[in-house]
C-alpha cells in the first residue's frame, strides 16, 4: 500500500512539470509585458522592474551563465545551476520550495502564495458546503429513483440529474441570481466580511457549484443500485425471507455505494477548480475570483501560481480515487 | 407471379430468410432508440436547431451586427422584450418588431440568438471529430501494437488525461487569442484545437481498452488463422466492433465542447465579437450571457434567452447521448 502511494505521488511530478512548462510557454507567447499600463512608463523603470523580478534573464536556459561558471569553477556539475539560472529554472526551483513569486499586480509587495493563503480558505469552505449538498441530495435522489424505477420519483430524479449534469453552472447560477433579485428582491452581497467563516451567504453559490456533482452522484447511484438490485445475492436475501429494510440497507446500498465513493476524489478537485466561474458570478472573494481577475489584468505570475496550485489539487484528488479503490475493494488492493 | 417463381427457385433456407428480415446490431439499436421518447424529442429539437443554424440569414428578422445610426434610433438600446411595457421609459417598451428586445448596442436579441446557434453547432461537432480522430488513432495503435510503444503512448495519455482541462483552455486563450492565429474564424479554430488537444485522452483510453479485449476474441484468432493481414484485422474486424462505445463517447463530447465555448466566451476570452456584417459567426450564446449578466436589471431577456438556449441544447445532447448508450449497450 505504501509503495503504491509513493508510486502515485511520484507520478504527479511529470504532470506538474508539464503543467508548469505549458503555462510558462503560453505566458511567454502572450502579447504585452506584465508592466504594460494605460499610461506610458519610462523604459528605464521597466528595465528596473524586469531586473527586480529576474525577467532580464533568458526564458529557458542560461547558457551564458553556464559557460561563465564553468570557466570560473571548472566543475560542470556545480555550473549546471548556472544553466538553470533562467526565468523558468528559477521559477521551478522557487516553486518547489513553496515560493511562487511576487504578483505583478502588486508590483512585488505581495506574493502569490500569500494571495492563495488569503483566498483559498474561502474557496475551500464553499467547496465543502457544496460537496455536503451534493452528497446529501445526490445519494437519496439516486437511491429513490432506482428503488422506485419508472415511477414519478424516478422521473423527478432523472429530470433533476439531467439538468444538473448538462447545464453549465454559470447559466444556472445567473438564472438563480436573476430569480433572487427579481422575485425575492435579495440584494447582491457587497460586504466582503460575510465570507470570513461560515455564513448563509455561502448557500446559493454552494448549491449551484454542487449541482453538477450532485447530478453526477445521482446518476451513478441510480445505475449502480439498479445493477445491484438484479444480482443473485439480492434474490437469495429476499428468498430467505429478509425484510425490505434489511435487504435495502445491508445488501443493496452497501454494495452499490462502492463505485460512487470512488468519484469523490475528482469531485472534490472539480468543486475546487470549478469554483472560479461560480465565484465570479456570485462575487465570492475566493481563489477563483482572484484567478479570473489575474486573467483580466494579465498578471502572469498569479496565473502561473494558481494554475500550478489547482493542478496539484486535481492530482491529489486523482490519487485519492486510486487509494479509495484499494481501501474499499480488497480485490484491487491485493492485485 | 414473379415473386413466387423467385422464391421457388431458391433453397428453403433462403426462402425463410426472405420472410424474416435480418436485424443487425444497428437496426436493433435504432429500434430501441426510437422507443426512447426523450431521445427522439432531442433528435427533432437538434435537427430544428441545425436548420436554424444553416438558414440563419433567412430566419433572422434583423442583421445580428451593430445597427446603423438611423436603425439605432428606431431600435433603441436595452429595449425590453415585446410583451413588457416600461412605464417610466416608454422609449424602451417592447415592440413586436424586436420580439426579445435589443442589447446595449441596439442589436436585436432574437437575431443574435439565431446566429448564435451556428457557433454552438459548429463548436460542438468539429472538435468532436478532431477529438475522436486523435483518440481513435492513438488508442488503436497503442492497443494493437502493445509493448514499448503501448506503454510510451499510455504514459503520455495519462499525463494529458490528468491536465485540468478548463485551466488549460483559459491559459491557451489568454496566450493566443490576440494573435493572428487566435483570431482565425473569430477564435473558433483556437478553441477547436485546444479542446481536442486535451480531450482525446479519454477516447484513446476507451479505444485501447476495447482493442485489448477484442484482440483476444475468437473471431480475431480465426482471422489470423486464415492469414488475414494485420492491417485488415485492425480495420475490418477490430475497429467496427469498437464503434458503439465510440459513438456514445462522441455524443457526450459534443455538449462538453459547447459548454467549454460558452464558458470561455462568458469569461470574455472565448470567441471574439465581430462587427463585420458578413461574418458567418458574429456572436455566441456565451457572449450574450456575459452581456446579459451586466444588464441583468435593465434588460433581463438578453440573459434569459441565451441561458435557455444553452441549457436546452446541452440537455438535448446529453439526453441523446443517454439514449444512444442505452440503445447500443443492451446489457444495461
Amino acid at each position: 500500500m505504501i509503495g503504491f502511494i509513493i508510486r502515485r505521488v511520484l507520478a504527479m511530478i511529470p504532470v506538474l512539470f508539464l503543467v508548469a512548462l505549458i503555462t510558462f510557454f503560453m505566458m511567454k507567447q502572450a502579447k504585452g509585458g506584465p508592466f504594460d499600463q494605460e499610461k506610458e512608463v519610462a523604459p528605464s523603470t521597466i528595465a528596473l522592474l524586469n531586473r527586480k523580478f529576474g525577467l532580464d534573464k533568458p526564458a529557458w536556459l542560461n547558457s551564458a551563465e553556464f559557460s561563465n561558471r564553468l570557466s570560473t569553477e571548472g566543475n560542470p556539475f556545480l555550473a549546471l545551476r548556472g544553466l538553470f539560472d533562467s526565468q523558468f529554472g528559477n521559477y521551478l526551483i522557487n516553486a518547489v520550495q513553496g515560493d511562487l513569486g511576487p504578483t505583478y499586480a502588486s508590483k512585488g509587495t505581495e506574493t502569490v502564495q500569500d494571495k492563495i493563503k488569503e483566498t483559498f480558505p474561502i474557496s475551500l469552505r464553499l467547496g465543502m458546503i457544496s460537496l455536503a449538498f451534493a452528497l446529501l441530495v445526490g445519494f437519496p435522489l439516486g437511491i429513490l429513483g432506482a428503488l422506485r424505477q419508472n415511477t414519478i420519483f424516478d422521473y423527478f430524479s432523472l429530470i433533476i440529474s439531467t439538468i444538473g449534469f448538462s447545464v453549465p453552472t454559470f447559466v444556472t447560477g445567473l438564472l438563480l441570481l436573476l430569480v433572487m433579485s427579481k422575485v425575492f428582491d435579495v440584494a447582491p452581497i457587497k460586504d466582503p466580511s460575510v465570507w470570513q467563516g461560515f455564513s448563509t451567504s455561502y448557500i446559493p453559490p454552494a448549491i449551484i457549484l454542487g449541482l453538477g456533482t450532485m447530478a453526477y452522484i445521482t446518476r451513478l447511484t441510480r445505475s449502480s443500485v439498479l445493477e445491484v438490485k438484479r444480482q443473485d445475492y439480492i434474490r437469495t436475501a429476499r428468498a430467505k425471507g429478509l425484510g425490505d429494510r434489511v435487504v435495502i440497507l445491508r445488501h443493496i446500498l452497501r454494495n452499490s455505494l462502492i463505485p460512487v465513493i470512488t468519484i469523490l476524489g475528482p469531485a472534490v478537485a472539480g468543486l475546487v477548480t470549478g469554483s472560479f466561474i461560480i465565484e465570479s458570478v456570485f462575487r465570492v472573494p475566493g481563489i477563483g475570483s482572484e484567478f479570473i481577475g489575474a486573467i483580466g489584468s494579465r498578471d502572469y505570475s498569479m496565473i502561473m501560481g494558481s494554475t500550478l496550485f489547482f493542478s496539484l489539487l486535481v492530482a491529489l484528488g486523482n490519487i485519492m480515487v486510486d487509494l479509495s479503490y484499494g481501501l474499499i475493494d480488497p480485490r484491487i488492493r491485493n492485485s | 407471379m414473379a415473386t413466387a417463381s423467385n422464391v421457388a427457385g431458391k433453397s428453403p433456407a433462403q426462402a425463410q430468410e426472405f420472410t424474416r428480415p435480418v436485424r443487425s446490431l444497428w437496426s436493433d439499436a435504432w429500434l430501441r432508440l426510437r422507443r426512447n421518447r426523450l431521445a427522439m424529442a432531442s433528435i427533432v429539437y437538434l435537427f430544428l436547431l441545425a436548420l436554424v443554424a444553416i438558414f440563419a440569414p433567412v430566419i433572422a428578422p434583423h442583421s445580428p451586427s451593430r445597427p446603423t445610426s438611423t436603425e439605432l434610433r428606431e431600435r433603441g438600446t436595452y429595449r425590453q422584450a415585446a410583451w413588457i411595457v416600461d412605464e417610466k421609459n416608454p422609449k424602451r417598451s417592447g415592440v413586436w418588431k424586436f420580439p426579445l428586445g435589443t442589447d446595449s448596442a441596439g442589436g436585436d436579441v432574437l437575431s443574435r440568438l439565431i446566429y448564435g446557434t451556428r457557433v454552438s453547432m459548429v463548436v460542438g461537432f468539429i472538435p468532436m471529430i478532431f477529438t475522436l480522430t486523435i483518440g481513435i488513432t492513438i488508442g488503436l495503435v497503442s492497443g494493437f501494437a502493445g509493448g514499448k510503444l503501448d506503454s510510451l503512448l499510455m504514459r503520455f495519455t495519462d499525463i494529458v488525461f490528468s491536465l485540468p482541462d478548463i485551466l488549460f483552455f483559459i491559459i491557451v486563450q489568454t496566450a493566443f487569442s490576440q494573435t493572428a492565429f487566435g483570431k482565425t474564424f473569430n477564435g473558433l479554430l483556437l478553441i477547436f484545437l485546444s479542446f481536442s488537444a486535451v480531450n482525446w485522452a479519454s477516447v484513446a483510453r476507451l479505444v485501447r481498452g476495447q482493442v485489448l479485449s477484442l484482440k483476444e476474441k475468437e473471431f480475431v484468432e480465426a482471422a489470423e488463422a486464415i492469414g488475414v493481414r494485420r492491417g485488415s484485422i485492425l480495420f475490418r474486424h477490430i475497429l467496427p466492433n469498437t464503434l458503439a462505445p465510440i459513438i456514445v463517447a462522441g455524443a457526450f463530447i459534443v455538449p462538453s465542447a459547447i459548454v467549454t465555448e460558452a464558458t470561455l466566451s462568458f469569461l470574455g476570452i472565448g470567441i471574439q465579437p465581430d462587427t463585420n456584417p458578413n461574418n458567418p459567426f458574429p456572436t455566441s450564446w456565451g457572449q450574450m450571457i456575459l452581456e446579459g449578466k451586466s444588464a441583468i436589471d435593465s434588460q433581463p431577456w438578453i440573459l434569459i434567452a441565451s441561458a435557455i438556449a444553452i441549457a436546452s441544447i446541452t440537455i438535448a445532447f446529453v439526453a441523446l447521448g443517454d439514449g444512444l448508450r442505452d440503445a447500443l449497450d443492451p446489457r444495461q
